[in-house]
C-alpha cells in the first residue's frame, strides 16, 4: 500500500489496477513521467500489447485480489497499433460493464479511457481524478468481504512455533 | 403423434439420416427422455408433448458423431431451432449435417408443471427453419416485448448493492456442478476455461469468489450467443435464476448492436466484428 | 431398541433438541432449495409431510462442498504450514430419511479405510442421527433394491415414526440415541415395544421392484466392453448433478489457492462425470467420452464398491433420478443390463 502521500497518513489509500495498452496509454503514462507530471501513486500499471487482448477476467481478478478501482485504457479509435484491437475492446466492454453493473458492482469503480502516446497530461489528470473518485467511494468492502469469506487469511495466526513444510 | 413417428421411421429406413434424436417417455411423471435412434424400429418411441422442454440441439455439440456422410435428424421446437442457427453461425455445424424435424409447439412446462418462463414471450411457436414440419404452423399471437424482459427489469430497478446481495445469495447455493454448462448447446468448448489450471483463472472451489467469477464468465462468454432455450436454468437443481444473466446480456446486445442470436444463419455475431461508429459514451 | 412416547409434536421436539445446546441441522427450504442447514428455531424446519427427500443430501455436513485442510504462508524460501482442525461441535441431524441415514454408513467405509479422514470422522463422531420414517415415496425412490425400507433403522441413532394409532414415537437404535432420548424434554420411555403404523409397509409396496443387484454385478463383471454403454448413456450430458446430489458419492479434488503469499489447500467436490476427471498430465484421457464416464458411474455403484466393501455404493434415494435433466435413470439402466 503506498504511503508516500504526505498529507494522508491516516487517509484511505486505494489500490487501483490499470490495464493499459503498450503503444498508446503506456507510452502516454511514460510521457507523464518524463514530463515530471505529478499524479497519485496508488495506481499499479499492467501493460498488455493492446486493449483488444484485455480479457474481461483480468478485471474480475483485479477486484478479487483487492483492487478498489480498475482502469482499462488504450488507443483512440483508428489509432490502434494492431488496427482494430480497440474497436473489439470497445464492443466487448460496452457489454461487459453492463454485466458487472447487473451483478451489483459499482461501475464507478471500473472505468475505461482512451489515452494516446502524446497525452501524458491526460493520463496524469485521469489518474488524479479516478483516484480521488475511489477515495470518495472508499474501499471496495463488498468484494473484500467476499474474498474474506473465500480466503479467510485473518485466520493466519502463525505466532506459534514455525513448522517447516519439509519437516511435516 | 403418428406423423412424427412416420417421419422418423421413414428417415431411418431410407437411410437418409444416420440417427435421429428425439423425445421419449420418461420413467417418472413430468419427465421425458432423449432417444437417439439408429434403427427404424425405435421410431415408435418418439413422442412430443408439453413436457418436452429439453433442447435436443445440445447433443449435436457433445462429441456426437456428426462427421459421418449422412446428416443427423433432430426434433426441434422453435426455441431449439434458434440454437441450430446459432451453431451454424459459429461454424460448428453446416446446414447439411442436420435434418431438422420441426414441431409446432404450444408451449412447454417447467419442473413444477407450470408454463415455462421462456414460453411467456415466445414468438417462435413454429420453428424458423426445418426440413419437415410436424403439426400445423401456429399463428403467433402478439406479445408485449416488455414481457420477455420483465424479470430482468425487476432486477435492473434494484440498487447496485441490492443486486450484489441478490446475486451473492443465489451463488451461495452453487455447488459448481457445471450442469448449466453441460446442458447449454452453445457451451461446446472442448476445454472450458474453468478447467484450465495453469494458471487457474477461475477458482474451482465453490466459495463466493469462485462462484461469482464462474457465473460472470459463463454469462459473458454467452453474451450475444445465447438463444434463450432456458436449459441452464432448468438443469440447475439449486434453482439459481441463471436465465436472468443471459437475458440481460441478450438485451444489451440487442440495444447496442441490434442483433439477436439464432435468427439469421448468415449474420456475424456482434462481438466478432465492430463498426467505426460504435458508441463509446462510457469511455473517458 | 428402546421406545419413547413423544408428548408434543415434531416442532416441539425440535425445540427440545435446540435446548440441548447442540448444533441442530434439519431440512429447510433455503432460497427455494430444500437442503440440510443449521437452524436456530423450529419454525425454519420443513415438516416431514412437506418433503419426500431434500434436493441436497446431508453429506455436505460431514464432507463439505469445499473445505480448507491446511493453511500456509510463503516468505521467500520459508514456508509455514498449519493444519486446520475440524469443528468439534456436538451436532444432531434430524429429518433424515432412512436411505440417507444408511448412506452415511456407506460413506463411513470409504472415509475410514486406509487413510482416516479426520475431517469426516471427527464430525461423524460428534453427530447424532435422528431419521424420520417415510410415509410417502415417489416414482424415483428405489431404496428396497438395497435392503433399505421406509422404516429401516440402519445408520440411525433414533428414528421417529407413527404408531398404529397415528401417534408420533421415537425408537432408539444405538447407545448414542438412547443417551440423547433420555435427555430430551417431551420424551417418555415406554416399557413396552411400540408397533409402527402399517403405512410404512404400504409405502414399501409402492416402491419400484427391487433390483437384482447380484445379477447386475455379475453382468457388470463380464460386460465392460459391451455396446450397452454407448446405447444407454448416449444421452448423458455429463452434468454431474447425479454425483453431486448423491449421498454416497465422495470423489474430491485437492487444490491450492493463494492470495498473495498466503494460501489454503482445499478439498473440493469432484465428479467422475467431468470430462477432465481422468485427464492425465500427458494429455491422455482414458475416459474421454461420456459413455465411458457413465459406465464408470454404474460400475462404481454396483460393482467396484461392493467388491471392496461388500456394500453397493447406492441407497436408492432417487435424487439422481429427480435431478437428471435428461431422465437418465440409474434404476432403468441397471435393470436393463441383465436384459441386454
Amino acid at each position: 500500500m503506498p504511503e508516500e502521500n504526505i498529507n494522508s497518513k491516516k487517509e484511505f489509500q486505494p489500490a487501483i489496477a490499470a490495464f493499459v495498452c503498450t503503444w498508446c496509454t503506456y507510452t502516454g503514462a511514460d510521457l507523464a513521467g518524463t514530463s515530471r507530471l505529478k499524479y497519485e501513486p496508488n495506481v499499479r500499471i499492467m501493460r498488455l500489447p493492446c486493449t483488444g487482448r484485455i480479457d474481461y477476467n483480468l478485471i474480475v481478478k483485479a477486484l478479487e485480489k483487492g483492487a478498489d478501482g480498475v482502469l482499462v485504457s488504450g488507443c483512440h479509435p483508428n489509432d490502434c497499433h494492431y488496427n482494430a484491437g480497440n474497436f473489439h475492446a470497445r464492443r466487448r466492454f460496452t457489454i461487459f460493464r453492463e454485466l458487472l453493473n447487473f451483478v451489483g458492482i459499482d461501475l464507478r469503480r471500473v472505468q475505461f479511457s482512451w489515452v494516446s502516446a502524446a497525452e501524458g497530461a491526460k493520463w496524469a489528470d485521469l489518474i488524479n481524478k479516478f483516484t480521488s473518485e475511489i477515495k470518495e467511494l472508499g474501499p471496495f468492502t463488498e468484494y473484500k468481504k467476499l474474498s474474506g469469506v473465500s480466503f479467510p487469511i485473518e485466520e493466519f495466526d502463525f505466532s506459534e512455533e514455525t513448522v517447516e513444510a519439509s519437516e511435516k | 403423434m403418428s406423423t412424427l413417428n412416420q417421419i422418423v421411421k421413414e428417415l431411418l429406413q431410407s437411410g437418409k439420416v444416420s440417427s435421429a434424436i428425439g423425445y421419449a417417455e420418461g420413467t417418472i411423471p413430468g419427465k421425458v427422455q432423449t432417444i437417439i435412434a439408429k434403427t427404424p424400429e425405435q421410431a415408435e418411441k418418439f413422442i412430443f408433448n408439453s413436457f418436452c422442454v429439453n433442447n435436443l440441439v445440445t447433443y449435436l455439440t457433445r462429441g456426437f458423431k456428426l462427421t459421418g456422410e449422412k446428416p443427423v435428424a433432430v426434433v426441434v421446437k422453435g426455441c431449439d431451432a434458434r440454437s441450430i442457427i446459432a451453431l451454424i453461425q459459429e461454424n460448428q455445424l453446416t446446414r447439411e449435417q442436420v435434418y431438422i424435424i420441426g414441431v409446432a409447439c404450444n408451449g412447454v412446462k417447467d419442473k413444477d408443471g407450470n408454463e415455462a418462463v421462456k414460453c411467456r414471450a415466445c414468438q417462435s411457436h413454429t420453428p424458423a427453419v426445418y426440413d419437415t414440419l410436424v403439426g400445423e404452423p401456429v399463428e403467433e399471437k402478439p406479445v408485449n416485448p416488455a414481457e420477455a424482459f420483465k424479470d430482468v427489469e425487476k432486477l435492473e430497478s434494484m440498487s447496485v448493492s441490492e443486486r450484489w446481495e441478490f446475486w451473492n445469495k443465489e451463488f451461495e447455493k452453487c455447488i459448481r456442478c457445471y450442469a448449466c454448462r453441460q446442458a447449454c448447446p452453445l457451451c461446446y468448448c472442448e476445454r472450458c476455461v474453468v478447467d484450465k489450471t495453469t494458471p487457474q483463472w477461475i477458482d474451482s472451489s465453490a466459495h463466493p469468489v469462485g462462484n461469482l467469477s464462474w457465473h460472470i464468465t459463463r454469462a459473458f462468454h454467452l453474451a450475444g450467443r445465447c438463444t434463450g432455450c432456458g436449459e441452464c436454468e432448468r438443469a440447475c437443481h439449486q434453482n439459481i435464476p441463471l436465465g436472468l444473466l443471459n437475458k440481460k446480456m441478450s438485451k444489451e446486445i440487442f440495444k447496442n448492436f441490434g442483433y439477436r442470436a439464432g435468427k439469421d444463419m448468415n449474420a456475424k455475431p456482434p462481438l466478432t466484428e465492430f463498426k467505426i461508429e460504435d458508441k463509446e459514451e462510457f469511455i473517458r | 431398541m428402546n421406545y419413547y412416547r413423544i408428548s408434543a409434536g415434531y416442532k416441539e421436539l425440535i425445540e427440545a433438541l435446540l435446548k440441548t445446546g447442540a448444533s441442530i441441522i434439519a431440512p429447510v427450504l433455503y432460497n427455494k432449495v430444500s437442503m440440510f442447514r443449521k437452524i436456530s428455531s423450529a419454525d425454519e424446519v420443513l415438516m416431514p409431510e412437506e418433503y419426500i427427500n431434500t434436493v441436497r443430501s446431508a453429506k455436505e455436513k460431514f464432507f463439505p462442498v469445499t473445505e480448507p485442510l491446511v493453511k500456509f504462508k510463503i516468505e521467500g524460501k520459508d514456508i509455514q504450514v498449519r493444519d486446520i482442525e475440524p469443528d468439534e461441535a456436538q451436532t444432531i441431524i434430524v429429518g433424515l430419511r432412512p436411505c440417507d441415514a444408511a448412506a452415511f454408513n456407506t460413506l463411513d467405509l470409504l472415509f475410514s479405510y486406509e487413510y482416516k479422514d479426520k475431517f469426516y470422522i471427527k464430525r461423524r463422531e460428534n453427530t447424532t442421527i435422528i431419521s424420520v420414517a417415510c410415509s410417502k415415496c415417489d416414482e424415483a425412490c428405489f431404496c428396497t433394491s438395497f435392503g433399505i425400507m421406509p422404516d429401516s433403522l440402519e445408520g440411525s441413532d433414533i428414528q421417529l415414526k407413527t404408531d398404529q394409532d397415528g401417534k408420533y414415537y421415537a425408537e432408539t437404535v444405538t447407545e448414542k440415541g438412547k443417551e440423547l432420548a433420555s435427555k430430551l424434554e417431551g420424551l417418555k420411555a415406554s416399557e413396552t415395544e411400540i408397533k409402527s403404523a402399517s403405512i410404512y409397509s404400504e409405502v414399501k409396496k409402492k416402491i419400484r421392484q427391487p433390483l437384482e443387484t447380484d445379477k447386475i454385478k455379475s453382468w457388470l463383471d463380464n460386460n465392460f466392453d459391451s455396446n450397452f454403454w454407448d446405447e444407454y448413456s448416449a444421452r448423458c450430458l455429463g452434468c454431474a448433478s447425479c454425483a453431486f446430489l448423491c449421498p454416497t458419492c465422495h470423489c474430491f479434488d485437492i487444490v491450492d489457492e493463494m492470495h498473495y503469499n498466503k494460501g489454503f489447500r482445499r478439498k473440493n467436490w469432484d465428479a467422475c462425470q467431468f470430462p477432465v476427471f481422468t485427464k492425465h498430465s500427458s494429455g491422455h484421457n482414458p475416459r474421454d467420452i461420456q459413455s465411458k464416464r457413465y459406465r464408470q458411474r454404474v460400475m462404481h455403484k454396483f460393482k467396484y464398491f461392493s467388491e471392496r466393501f461388500n456394500k453397493p455404493l447406492c441407497t436408492g434415494c432417487g435424487r439422481c433420478v429427480r435431478a437428471c435433466p435428461v431422465n437418465l435413470d440409474i434404476y432403468e439402466v441397471a435393470s436393463a443390463t441383465v436384459k441386454y
